[in-house]
């Protein structure tokens, strides 16, 4: 359950969450995320993908993964720092493969009503990761619009 | 003509797909949705326009999608669905495409 090397995260600074596997409580996790987000004053369209690749995330562990059984929880890790948030959904389910997946964008896919969560997943956050199991994804979003930390070397005066 | 707004939550889709398909049922195979005031769409909400589409096409109907907000848009354009449902800038624009396959 720890966040992948490359994500760039300290272990000591996620916080965590276990909440049932239920819409209700997931879209209560969701908001206090989107909150957070705000306090570090991401931009909109940040926001947007953060917010679409966790409804993904939340709502593939609670039909597929947990199979709709309220009585099972999900785990949610996260970091939101200026830089980059970092987060992580877990179910209960035995998993899955995702590399297995058709390509919904494909002709002869286009008209599935569904099979393109983890599509957008990839597409909207910088990096996603999931476990061997398939029953665990840490998803990254790199916050581009926040402007690099300044040097703390000094400039000459001329 | 239907007019979605606001976000699709996370318990909506199935009941959105549900009355769309009703819709087409009941009253007309051409469905246009105005999404001028949709802020967010998940996978399942785009699965709803899919469903709505291929209800449509059973009654040689067709969807069209108004004004998406560029987010919007941009989902369906990624996911190629606006190749399912074309998108229109205006109402006037959709109804125009409409009229030009009847005639």
């Amino acid at each position: 359950m720890s966040a992948p090397e490359h994500f760039g995260v300290d272990e000591a600074s996620l916080a965590e969450l276990v909440v049932p596997s239920d819409l209700r409580s997931a879209k209560a996790s969701e908001d206090r995320i989107l909150a957070e987000l705000a306090r570090h004053k991401y931009e909109g369209d940040t926001i947007f993908a953060i917010k679409l690749a966790l409804e993904e995330a939340l709502t593939n562990a609670i039909k597929h993964g947990n199979r709709n059984d309220p009585s099972k929880h999900i785990v949610i890790r996260f970091h939101i720092g200026d830089e980059r948030t970092a987060i992580m959904v877990r179910d209960e389910g035995n998993g899955f493969r995702p590399t297995a997946l058709p390509d919904p964008t494909a002709n002869a896919n286009l008209e599935r009503p569904n099979g393109r969560g983890i599509m957008l997943m990839q597409a909207y956050m910088t990096k996603i990761r999931f476990n061997e199991a398939g029953n665990e994804v840490w998803m990254l979003k790199e916050n581009r619009t926040r402007p690099p930390a300044k040097s703390k070397s000094r400039s000459l005066r001329r | 003509m239907v007019t979605l707004r606001g976000a699709t939550r996370l318990d909506e889709p199935e009941e959105l797909a549900a009355q769309l398909s009703q819709l087409i049922q009941d009253s007309s195979p051409h469905l246009i949705l105005e999404l001028s005031d949709l802020v967010f769409l998940t996978s399942a909400g785009i699965g709803a326009i899919v469903s709505a589409h291929n209800r449509a096409r059973t009654f040689n109907g067709r969807v069209s999608v108004v004004n998406p907000k560029p987010e919007v848009a941009g989902l369906l354009r990624l996911t190629r669905v606006d190749q399912l449902a074309s998108v229109f800038p205006t109402l006037e624009a959709a109804w125009q495409a409409l009229a030009d396959t009847q005639t």
